[in-house]
């Protein structure tokens, strides 16, 4: 079993050393990877989808990872940043990373080319409770590239669809063009059984027919119920705020809400003493947590 | 030489402090006043007044060090009008920060009070409990005991003020003398660089040198920036004489020689050997004793027609 | 207080043998010891023949030794890149090798008892860091009991003690005991009590026999019980004033308070307080060199410098010196505490000396009490 999975680790616990990123079993040293396909996402480029693999198959087949988790990834010269892993465990490799163009790392990566290398260590962090939802109604609400994590999550739900109810999936972004994963959104997601895919825009453009709303009135006019349900949401923090204001007024409660933080990170692993929101580090205590554990820690940020 | 502590004056200045500083609270005219009060082992530490009753918790005496001037940068944002106390360095870090434009005169009311000389606190707390009291209620104190900057200051009488508390002591000029530099300047090239190697080594990084000094004001430290990066995050020798050659560059012609940095710098590295030497060359090539003198030349921020240098160059 | 474990071995090391002991140690092993360096003590690696330079008088080095298990840059690995003829990339990952073994000599019990609250952050949980994991093992500790604490001294507070041997392999108690005046003028000799294996292995080696390392004399052995523990109960100066240091679940309700604002005014958000605190550990990660070779590295970082927790697109979480300044001292009294039962300062006294502007955390310890919650 991979050892991050079993949730933050306090003191007292054996430590189990960690085999995922075995360039020589150390736990900062990344593993060589290679980017073997860049696609863009949104119209004006900002955001790329890369596909990577691992140069050494034996830790490709280490590597195993769940809905929610990261990964750090590396260009040598510049550093690290930490991403969400956006393609699904049950797709195999290669892994897909989703990044936005916003500073030194990921406009490196921006830059790269097939073939290009990289490092990557990981996974990092904890991962969707899914197993906590079996049997129960499940509601989407990402915005922008907050689409990211969520994605390899419905993936691995629509791949288990069984042992879900409906699944709702409610998107928007700023403009049509800053839509993410279209092919999942237009095409594969609908096609499944018992999914809805509802799409918006802040700002619609000759070519859109779709509705243009800010997600969290978006979702308001939906109106999903609460019953039997559990919300995810992920986005940029302004979206995050206001969404979660919306599912309050239909009803969610707090421990139905599920969400994902981002703070500034370092080492990913607990250690740096980097990204800690009181007595919880979100590298490895998140980046995923309920709404009701959300609360009971420092408004700091 | 130092000047001769005079407690029974401070103990006088540290009433009326404490009255103006209670009258500017009370009318309005300041809603802050930056001072010192007792720390948690008696040493001063910077206190920031906000009602009158606080006021009366403002002390002065021969350990007031620390120049307040810099927190003004905290400040910065907002409009409240802001009150402060210096004495004789203490407004030559004030000015530092006025001539840079980096925070306001109007914004600003300064009580002035003339110094008769500070003592390094370090060295105070450390002497025997007798002994200590004994140079605290005004008896004879060494030489050594006196900050290092008390030695060369030809300037104790506040340069900026609104309120001036007690009279002025006198002032006569002293001399500007730079022993370390000149050994410096006899050494080889190097000589030099070892010799600067090896102080620096020691360096922590902990930029307590530059949060203390009132020339290094910018908005944004260039030594803080990623991209470019100019200085890298490791403390190896060639980062380490990065940061303390640009530090020393960026505030030739503005150090006003009040040693703090070297002061707080909690290895004990001689961070005066480098300022000294462009404070030397400047007197030497413009005439310029201390920025502040003459007060309206600054010898590498300004820009002149006339100047000399200029010939043919155009 | 915690049982005292039961020493390994016991030895006499006289004062004179202590050179030629540390240089037989200085063959197999970085020796880090306290140093006098123009009028300050700094702890840094002994080169080999200044064994007389050692300050065991000064009670606390300005920095801490926390270097030799987390150095202030330390090499994580190295990297190259290399393209071919038909524009194929490889790019090669070297780990840093081992480090060598090092033996910190003259630590105070405070500073030891520090490395233990960093095997709680690298050594637990999901992830055992193995870079700090070989330094630690490869490190062995000689601390010398305090005979005259420090003004600034409260170790005491944290239930350790002058005497402590927590994080020790070896402790060096001056057979004279604990006493008033020069901290050095001791009599002549040192008991040497080993706790581990490790220790039991420094004190017994034939170059500790060579140096002088000696059995202590027969009848002797109540004296070593009374004198160690006089050091054990010894008192420190700040220790006393502030009593048991018993703030951490107060601070769960103090997170809001206007006392952060009114603490940090006068910080100059300088790192002061956390490279010489033996306790603080965060570290940030960069690369060296540019495209096709260099190193990665750690480095010290300071929650009290604006920067550490800006991210991308010019964010900040913690832009005030309110919120940093209660980061650093809920992380050392309620959110370690929290994570790992205990608090994240030893006493040793460091920020209390070397804040420039006089913020420490006993002062905060003892204003956090008289809050209101
Ligand atoms: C859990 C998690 C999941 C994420 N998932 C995604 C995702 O799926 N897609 C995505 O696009 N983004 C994601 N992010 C955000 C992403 O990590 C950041 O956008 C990224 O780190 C920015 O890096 P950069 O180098 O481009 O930006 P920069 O700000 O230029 O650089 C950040 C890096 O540079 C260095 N650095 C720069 N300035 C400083 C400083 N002042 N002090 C110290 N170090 C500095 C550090 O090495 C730092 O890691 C996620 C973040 C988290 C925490
Ligand atoms: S104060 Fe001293 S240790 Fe700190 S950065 Fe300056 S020179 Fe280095
Ligand atoms: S508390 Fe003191 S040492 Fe620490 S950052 Fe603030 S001024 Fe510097
Ligand atoms: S917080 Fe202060 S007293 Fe405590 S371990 Fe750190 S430096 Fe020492
Ligand atoms: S990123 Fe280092 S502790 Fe979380």
């Amino acid at each position: 079993m991979n050892a991050n999975l079993v949730g933050p680790g306090p003191s007292g616990e054996t430590p189990v050393v960690f085999g995922g990123s075995a360039a020589a079993g150390r736990l900062l040293v990344p593993e060589v990877a290679t980017i073997i396909d860049i696609r863009d996402e949104t119209a004006s480029g900002d955001v790329k989808t890369f596909k990577v693999r691992m140069d050494r198959p034996e830790a490709e087949e280490a590597w195993s990872h769940l809905p929610g988790q990261c990964a750090m990834v590396s260009v040598f010269g510049v550093g690290e940043a930490m991403i969400s892993i956006t393609s699904s465990p049950t797709r195999g490799w290669p892994l897909e990373l989703s990044i936005k163009r916003v500073g030194r790392v990921t406009g490196a990566l921006h830059d790269s080319q097939a073939g290009d290398k990289i490092g990557l260590r990981g996974p990092y962090g904890n991962r969707f409770p899914t197993e906590e939802w079996k049997g129960k109604n499940l509601l989407f609400v990402a915005g922008g590239i907050g689409l990211a994590p969520v994605r390899c999550l419905i993936d691995y739900c629509l791949a288990h669809r069984d042992q879900f109810g409906h699944v709702d999936i409610v998107y928007g972004a700023r403009s049509p063009g800053d839509l993410c994963f279209k092919d999942c959104i237009f095409n594969r997601w609908s096609r499944q059984k018992d999914t809805t895919v509802s799409l918006t825009v802040d700002k619609g453009d000759e070519t859109w027919t779709g509705p243009t709303a800010l997600v969290p009135m978006f979702l308001e006019e939906l109106g999903p119920s609460p019953k039997n349900a559990v919300a995810i949401t992920c986005g940029p923090p302004i979206m995050i705020k206001f969404t979660l204001q919306s599912l309050a007024k239909l009803g969610f409660t707090d421990d139905q809400i599920v969400t994902t933080l981002e703070l500034k990170m370092q080492c990913g692993v607990g250690k740096c003493g980097r990204c800690n929101i009181g007595d919880k580090y979100v590298c490895v205590d998140g980046p995923v947590f309920t709404l009701s554990q959300i609360k009971e820690l420092p408004n700091e940020f | 030489m130092p000047r001769k502590l005079d407690v029974k004056t401070l103990g006088q200045a540290q009433g009326a402090l404490r009255a103006e500083a209670r009258r500017l609270l009370t009318d309005g005219t300041v809603s802050v006043f930056l001072g010192h009060e007792e720390g948690w082992d008696g040493l001063p530490v910077a206190f920031f007044a906000a009602t009158p009753e606080e006021a009366g918790r403002l002390v002065w005496n021969p350990l007031v060090a620390f120049n307040l001037a810099k927190y003004l940068l905290d400040r910065l944002a907002g409009e409240e009008k802001v009150g402060i106390v210096v004495n004789g360095c203490g407004s030559l870090a004030l000015d530092r920060i006025l001539k840079d434009h980096r925070f306001p005169r109007e914004r600003l009311y300064v009580v002035g009070i003339p110094c008769t000389g500070l003592l390094d606190p370090e060295k105070v707390l450390a002497l025997p409990d007798e002994e200590r009291e004994r140079v605290l209620e005004g008896g004879e104190a060494g030489e050594d005991l006196y900050l290092k900057r008390c030695g060369w200051c030809d300037a104790p009488n506040p340069v900026v003020y609104d309120t001036l508390i007690g009279d002025p002591v006198p002032d006569e000029p002293v001399a500007q003398e730079y022993p370390r530099v000149v050994e410096l300047e006899a050494m080889t090239p190097e000589e030099r660089f070892e010799h600067f190697k090896g102080l620096y080594e020691k360096c922590i990084r902990c930029f307590a040198c530059r949060n203390v000094c009132p020339a290094c004001n910018c908005r944004e430290c260039s030594l803080d920036q990623w991209e470019p990066l100019w200085m890298g995050r490791s403390t190896g020798a060639s980062e380490q004489l990065m940061y303390h050659f640009i530090r020393a560059f960026d505030v030739a012609g503005r150090c006003i020689r009040c040693g703090e940095c070297e002061r707080v710098c909690s290895v004990g590295i001689p961070l005066m050997e480098l300022n000294d030497k462009f404070l030397k060359d400047i007197s030497e090539l413009f005439g310029v004793k201390r920025p502040h003198v003459p007060a309206d030349i600054e010898p590498l921020g300004q820009f002149a027609l006339e100047d000399p240098d200029l010939e043919g160059a155009v | 207080m915690a049982s005292i474990p039961v020493p390994k071995a016991t030895k006499l090391v006289p004062r004179t043998g202590l050179g030629a002991w540390i240089r037989a140690l200085t063959a197999g092993s970085t020796v880090m010891a306290p140093v006098k360096d123009e009028g300050k003590s700094l702890f840094r690696e002994l080169e080999p023949g200044e064994e007389d330079l050692i300050d065991l008088h000064t009670v606390h080095t300005v920095n801490s030794p926390k270097g030799a298990i987390l150095p202030q840059t330390e090499a994580l690995l190295t990297y190259q890149s290399t393209t071919d003829g038909e524009g194929g990339k490889s790019l090669r990952l070297e780990p840093t090798a081992g480090p060598r073994p090092v033996i910190l000599f003259g630590v105070r019990p405070c500073d030891a008892a520090a490395v233990e609250l960093f095997n709680n952050v690298f050594l637990t949980g999901d992830f055992v860091d193995d870079h700090y994991k070989s330094r630690r093992d490869g490190l062995t500790v000689v601390a010398v009991a305090c005979r005259q604490p420090a003004k600034a001294c409260f170790c005491t507070a944290f239930d350790l003690s002058p005497g402590g041997e927590r994080g020790a392999d070896v402790v060096l108690y001056d057979r004279s005991g604990p006493g008033r005046g020069t901290p050095d003028a001791g009599s002549g000799a040192f008991y040497a009590v080993a706790y581990t294996d490790k220790g039991e292995a420094l004190l017994e080696s034939s170059e500790a026999a060579a140096a002088g390392v000696a059995p202590v004399p027969a009848g002797e052995g109540q004296d070593l019980g009374r004198v160690v523990a006089a050091y054990r109960g010894l008192e420190t100066p700040l220790g006393a004033k502030l009593g048991r240091v018993d703030v951490a679940s107060k601070l769960d309700n103090l997170f809001e308070s206007p006392y952060w604002e009114k603490v940090a005014a006068r910080c100059i958000s300088c790192g002061t307080c956390t490279f010489v605190c033996p306790t603080c550990y965060c570290f940030g990660v960069a690369d060296c060199g540019a495209g096709g070779g260099g190193v990665r590295f750690r480095y010290w970082d300071s929650c009290k410098f604006p920067q550490f927790m800006l991210m991308a697109a010019g964010h900040n979480p913690r832009p005030a010196k309110k919120a940093r300044t209660r980061q650093r001292f809920m992380h050392k009294l309620n959110y370690y505490h929290h994570r790992y039962g205990e608090y994240l300062c030893v006493g040793c006294g460091r920020c209390v000396e070397s804040c420039p502007v006089g913020l420490h955390l006993p002062q905060v310890v003892g204003e956090v009490r008289g809050l209101e919650q």
